[in-house]
């Protein structure tokens, strides 16, 4: 290990050993230690839960691409609208609503959370900019609709 | 996200609205005519609101930079775009004309983001938006099977580039534990002394993210889809694959390489020297046999893709040096200028040319410099700037590059370093001259043999005026070189910089 250059790969060659290590280690433990109980059900490939009614090796209406493209476009929006729903709710509310009128002590400022924490650390200028980002991903999304339903996509033809 | 942001932001904001405009318009009306003018009238839009910009440009804060290197790349990406709208002017006549001029400027866009990005998966995103409408246009251009097989083929090996890419990347958050730039930059060089070992990541991060940016700049041993790509289809689209993703990829290359990775400069311009060699000899030599235009220029853009970086080398090598004696910087944006010049000229003359069916092998040019004396003139203009025979740009951007290879070696007493360098510089003029022979073969056919066919139809105005367009900028770069060289040397990250130098205080 004089050689510098040989030294410096040392933890890559170290970490794709490793990475082969686990891979071969965690099968071998599987075959080894695994209880051998096949059934028909266990034997059944993975659908999701549900049950396969025929072979996956089938040829598919090349017209199921199209939708399945746009399916999963407002698959994805789904994934971005939810933490920016979560991220918008301004936690304060909930706890306010719980303190009694009668009660004297000073009602707590609570610690800013989601998109008013980022407003309050200066990473964004204010919520309604927020908004309009959302708002602008979903315009485009409907426009990208609005395409695919000009070009005739959701027909059937 | 700020107001000074979208502010920052709104030629590239300008230039996607257009696009998308284009793509749902062109649903409602079917016509084909008219899409380019819209084109055109976006990007002249951006182009103000830059011009308004610069002077009293904000500094952004967050995912974006505003240094030399963003403002030359908008610029430089947005005369792209109005040469390139002017090539894909007629549309087609498979149709499809607002869909491809959507997509071009979606990749104009991208070219212009990838510069501002101060964030990895800023980057990323932005380098695909420049891969993903590529692939639509490569679609668009043709019906035949040879263009089923480009696009094929570009996609596949594309979407592997990018995996390799975003691998790199992916050991890159690793080593810096952050996706800003700036936070990786500072976070390697605190690394250089507290642990040496865990730089070797970094190295491996570094290799990755090269050879996914050199499937972009169609380097060794990435090239090979090139020729391919390039003759299935058609001329206008090979324009913009030979300019839009080699300028990103460099400019991708020089921000994570160069400054990003501070403490990887002395292994990276090593691996950057390798690739430019084995590039541009590769390219040259294999150019030599080629009969087709577009897979002969091909090889030509690989070859040149080999000239570039030998000037990101030199930039590399350079990087703790003084300016003044390596400037890889300008030798590069200066060279990549002249070179997407003289590209996007040659394919307009071909493109021009070609009436109902395009100009594909070589033969057919024989005999132009009779039947259609100003496409020759044009088209050996373009051929003796790429060749870089003097006193044209070409020459000047050659010269710009090898001197700057020249000055890194350094002379006799250059040491180990300067002796890579020099002969880099001794390899990068026998190129030039092998690259002579192929580039001069198209001229000779075209003046000294005799036509072998009636003259084609006329070609669009549009493409004629792309080229003649090129020719007038390639012709006052050659007689001025000055203001282009000027405008190129203040591409780079340290010009104009607001704020954030801590990590590179001793550097130029």
């Amino acid at each position: 290990m004089t050689d510098p250059a040989l030294s410096d790969a040392v933890p890559i060659f170290l970490f794709v050993a490793c990475a082969i290590a686990l891979a071969v280690v965690l099968l071998v433990i599987a075959q080894l230690f695994n209880p051998a109980r096949p059934g028909r059900v266990k034997r059944m490939p993975y659908e999701s839960g549900m049950d396969p009614f025929h072979d996956a090796r089938r040829r598919f209406d090349v017209r199921f691409y199209l939708l399945a493209i746009a399916f999963l476009v407002f698959d994805v929006e789904l994934l971005f609208l939810y933490p920016w729903a979560v991220a918008s709710h301004p936690a304060a509310v909930p706890r306010a609503a719980t303190v009694a009128p009668t009660d004297i002590t000073p009602p707590q400022t609570a610690p800013a959370v989601g998109i008013d924490a980022a407003v309050a650390s200066g990473l964004v200028e204010n919520r309604t900019l927020v908004f309009a980002g959302a708002m602008l991903f979903i315009l485009l999304l409907v426009l990208g609709f609005v395409y695919d339903w000009r070009k005739g996509v959701f027909q059937w033809r | 996200m700020t107001t000074a942001a979208v502010y920052f932001l709104l030629p590239e904001i300008l230039v996607i609205a257009t696009a998308v405009t284009i793509y749902v318009a062109g649903a409602f009306f079917h016509t084909q005519w008219g899409w380019g003018w819209l084109a055109l009238l976006g990007t002249a839009a951006a182009a103000a609101v830059l011009a308004l910009q610069s002077g009293r440009s904000p500094a952004p804060v967050g995912l974006l930079y505003s240094d030399g290197l963003v403002a030359f790349t908008r610029w430089l990406a947005l005369n792209l775009a109005g040469l390139l709208v002017l090539l894909n002017f007629r549309p087609s006549a498979d149709g499809g004309a607002p869909e491809t001029l959507g997509s071009l400027l979606l990749t104009v866009a991208g070219t212009m983001l990838v510069a501002s990005s101060q964030d990895l998966v800023m980057m990323f995103v932005s380098l695909e938006l420049i891969s993903i409408p590529t692939y639509v246009l490569l679609y668009l251009g043709r019906r035949d099977a040879l263009n089923q097989e480009a696009a094929a083929k570009y996609f596949y090996l594309s979407v592997l580039a990018s995996a390799i890419f975003l691998y790199g990347l992916s050991f890159l958050y690793g080593v810096g534990r952050s996706t800003n730039l700036e936070a990786i930059a500072a976070a390697l060089s605190a690394l250089e002394q507290t642990s040496p070992a865990f730089v070797s990541f970094a190295k491996l991060a570094l290799v990755l993210i090269v050879a996914g940016l050199a499937f972009r700049l169609a380097a060794v041993p990435f090239h090979f889809y090139a020729p391919d790509v390039y003759q299935g289809t058609t001329h206008a689209n090979a324009a913009l694959l030979s300019v839009i993703p080699k300028a990103a990829a460099l400019v991708a290359l020089l921000r994570l390489g160069w400054w990003a990775m501070p403490g990887m400069e002395n292994f990276a311009w090593k691996l950057v020297l390798i690739l430019s060699l084995l590039t541009m000899t590769l390219g040259n030599v294999t150019a030599l046999w080629q009969d087709h235009l577009r897979r002969l220029m091909a090889y030509s853009s690989i070859a040149h893709a080999g000239y570039l970086l030998i000037g990101v080398a030199v930039a590399l090598a350079g990087r703790n040096a003084s300016p003044a004696v390596f400037d890889g910087w300008t030798a590069v944006f200066f060279y990549l200028c002249v070179y997407a010049l003289a590209t996007i000229g040659t394919f307009a003359v071909w493109h021009y040319l070609g009436g109902t069916r395009s100009v594909e092998g070589l033969d057919e040019l024989a005999g132009l410099g009779k039947i259609r004396p100003t496409a020759a003139a044009l088209l050996a203009l373009f051929l003796f700037s790429l060749t870089g025979i003097p006193p044209l740009a070409g020459f000047w951007g050659k010269l710009q590059i090898f001197a700057a290879a020249m000055n890194a070696g350094g002379g006799p007493g250059g040491g180990e370093t300067g002796l890579w360098f020099t002969v880099l510089a001794v390899i990068g003029v026998l190129n030039a001259a092998i690259a002579a022979a192929y580039y001069l073969r198209i001229v000779g056919v075209m003046y000294f043999r005799i036509p072998l066919g009636a003259p084609r139809t006329e070609g669009d105005r549009g493409a004629l005026l792309a080229a003649v367009a090129c020719a007038a900028l390639l012709v006052a770069f050659s007689v001025l070189p000055g203001p282009l060289v000027r405008a190129s040397s203040q591409a780079q990250p340290h010009v104009g910089q607001v704020a954030n130098l801590s990590h590179d205080a001793d550097a130029p």
